[in-house]
């Protein structure tokens, strides 16, 4: 099945929006850990505006925001 | 003395005297350096009962053991007394050039007391100093000041300077280096305008610095340096700037947005992240001194109503708090009020934080044009904001300046309404730019326990639940979720000691989340000579924090303080943490039982003071036991 992930902030240096072609029972943590984004950014995934948990499944469609944790101050 | 200098100079213009001092070393092994060697000195000279603007009251600042040594981010500078803004223990930090210029000129610190009779400046030439009358600066933004003595005395005399708001006694005025590097936050630069000092400026002729362990210091400075420059985070930075990931703080609801009443706001994130500012206004990078960071912004915009020359622009906390906070999404605009609070000498999160107030409470009814001398206070209406109400600010002028020039929360009692539920700050100090409803529940307690007030950089609390550090060899090897208080309590034990380290150090939070703790101990071993472990100099920290709670419990301020306006504590609106509340008190209380604190008094019991080899000042503050 395919979702649309969508690189927020920092995170469009590394990869652009895309369609992907991922397994039905494919989880939010494992998807991230394909990303092979660097090791020393914590990543968390949105789903329609609201966080995800590693273990979420999901489904046809899918829009994910890919999101770093990063902050400044 | 080895790293330190051991050596400090106090002023006191009222006689117009100048002494320099030998400070024993046991007050470095104690309190390091920085804030925390600033709160020791306090402790023990400061008049607790001085009004901060008054004569008496002492204005420090403080050096931390690395400044100097060639080391990225460890050449910063504290400020700290009597915060007027607060009333509270007050310590600001900042980086630039100041600290290793006034280094190499042989000093650890400044102590100013007293009132000069006409403004003046005050000149450190190594060991030839002198307070030199100087009305011809006063008036003067700190540009044209900045560029006037720089072409007077030398361009690399290293410059502390105060703006009109300083001199008019505007209670979150700051002190900025180099007219670029800012002591932000808690008001020093109202005190030093209340001392008729208008400038700090010093050169040294030499670079002599002794060590304890040269050796063993450059082994560890050619391993940090490189570790620090190469970090993604360096990097990120060094890219487009501590706001480089605004967006995504947006998505996470991090990024407060109109008075912290809302969490969401896409389309800002998209227009005010540091990705925008570097590709339509940056002109170059900088960094402060010995720093391969280069977070710092130079910009220009070339046209437009908002169009300034090249020159300072704005980090995260400025874009935010004259941004999404008064509901502006206009970067150009962002820079001009940024660049304008510079010059004024303005704190840019206060600013933001009492215009947002002031917005609501004229949305609200609570305050009207009657208030205002016929001003509009309308969210994002920047060119008011510019032209109107940062000048009327620094000038304490018409009754907005007036009102709003002493923060939101005493603008909010002035209007003898109900309004201070709506103020966003802890302990009189306004809340930096990271929301803890989407940002992290934890920095809500961090906000709450830091003595200063609201504040993002007492302790690393942000940064380790966002997971960018861990700290196995003291305890911090566990990954933190930050939407929920689990261990929460029990993390900030660690962080308000390693922010208290961070801070007396004078460390930049940036660079040295790169360092582990052996290699920490490391530093203060080969530079100063301590012969400490990990244990030693985590209790090193805690102790600073220990102190600086008792200073603020001589200032009357007791656990009930240790608070955030109901803002922060009611279920956020929307975005990602919409409906979410904080289980404030729960972590509260487990910390405080932690840390050997009383839950009235909001001071460590006596025993903790004592197995802290603080004996002594255990005696001033439980004597009735």
């Amino acid at each position: 099945m395919k979702v649309y992930l969508v690189p927020v902030g920092i995170i469009k240096k590394y990869m652009k929006e895309r369609d992907l072609d991922i397994e039905a029972d494919l989880t939010a943590g494992t998807l991230i850990e394909r990303l092979n984004l660097p090791d020393k950014l914590k990543i968390i995934c949105f789903l329609n505006g609201k966080r995800i948990d590693p273990g979420h499944r999901f489904t046809e469609g899918d829009v994910v925001k890919i999101v770093s944790t990063f902050a400044g101050g | 003395m080895n790293g330190n200098t051991g050596k400090i100079i106090n002023v006191d213009l009222d006689k117009g005297s100048i002494e320099t001092e030998i400070l024993p070393e046991e007050y470095y092994t104690k309190y390091i350096g920085g804030s925390g060697l600033a709160a020791k000195l306090f402790w023990e000279r400061g008049n607790i009962s001085a009004d901060p603007l008054s004569p008496e009251a002492m204005l420090i600042f403080m050096n931390g053991p690395f400044a100097g040594l060639r080391l990225s981010g460890a050449s910063r500078n504290s400020v700290a007394g009597r915060s007027p803004l607060t009333g509270n223990w007050g310590d600001s930090s900042c980086g630039g050039y100041f600290a290793p210029e006034l280094r190499y000129a042989g000093y650890d610190g400044i102590i100013i007391k007293g009132k000069a009779g006409k403004p003046s400046i005050m000149l450190i030439e190594d060991e030839k100093i002198n307070i030199l009358p100087a009305p011809e600066y006063w008036g003067k933004g700190t540009d044209e000041a900045n560029r006037a003595i720089k072409e007077k005395y030398g361009k690399n005399y290293r410059t502390l300077i105060i703006g009109p708001a300083g001199e008019n006694l505007v209670k979150y005025a700051i002190i900025l280096n180099e007219g670029h590097h800012a002591f932000g936050r808690a008001g020093f630069g109202a005190v030093m305008g209340s001392k008729n000092l208008k400038a700090i400026v010093v050169k040294a002729s030499g670079k002599n610095m002794k060590l304890a362990d040269p050796e063993k210091y450059e082994e560890l400075r050619a391993e940090l340096n490189p570790k620090i420059k190469e970090a993604l985070a360096s990097d990120v930075m060094r890219e487009n700037g501590t706001a480089a990931n605004l967006e995504g703080g947006v998505v996470s609801g991090d990024v407060p947005i109109k008075n912290f009443t809302s969490n969401y706001w896409e389309e800002m994130g998209q227009e005010l992240n540091g990705g925008i500012l570097t590709e339509k206004y940056l002109t170059k990078r900088r960094a402060c001194a010995y720093c391969s960071i280069a977070c710092k912004r130079v910009v220009e915009v070339k046209e437009g109503p908002y169009a300034i020359p090249e020159g300072p622009g704005p980090e995260y906390e400025t874009i935010t708090a004259l941004g999404s906070l008064i509901g502006s999404m206009d970067l150009a605009a962002v820079c001009k009020a940024g660049r304008v609070c510079n010059d004024l000498g303005i704190d840019t999160i206060s600013a933001g934080g009492t215009i947002a107030w002031a917005m609501e409470a004229f949305e609200r009814g609570d305050i009207t044009e009657k208030d205002t001398g016929g001003i509009k206070l309308l969210w994002g209406d920047m060119a008011t904001v510019i032209d109107k109400i940062l000048p009327e600010i620094a000038a304490r002028k018409g009754s907005l300046g007036m009102l709003l020039a002493e923060g939101s929360l005493s603008a909010a009692v002035k209007t003898e309404k109900d309004t201070i539920n709506y103020t966003v700050q802890s302990k009189g100090l306004e809340v930096p730019m990271h929301d803890p409803r989407g940002g992290g529940h934890g920095l809500a307690l961090a906000y709450a326990v830091s003595p200063r007030g609201a504040c993002h950089v007492a302790s690393p609390m942000l940064f380790m639940e966002m997971g960018a550090c861990f700290y196995p060899e003291i305890g911090f090897e566990y990954e933190l979720e930050p939407m929920t208080d689990e261990n929460k309590a029990e993390t900030a034990v660690i962080a308000v000691a390693l922010g208290a380290i961070e801070n007396s150090a004078c460390f930049c939070q940036f660079a040295d989340r790169e360092i582990a703790i052996p290699e920490w101990v490391g530093l203060f071993n080969s530079v100063a000579g301590y012969n400490w472990d990990a244990p030693d100099m985590m209790k090193a920290g805690t102790r600073v924090f220990y102190l600086k709670r008792l200073i603020n419990y001589l200032f009357g301020r007791t656990a009930k303080d240790d608070a955030l306006t109901p803002r922060i504590l009611e279920p956020a609106r929307d975005g990602e943490p919409e409906g979410v509340v904080i289980n404030f008190e729960g972590m509260k209380n487990k910390f405080y039982e932690l840390m050997g604190m009383d839950p009235v008094k909001g001071i460590p019991s006596r025993k903790k003071l004592e197995e802290y080899g603080m004996g002594v000042e255990a005696k001033k503050v439980w004597r009735e036991t």
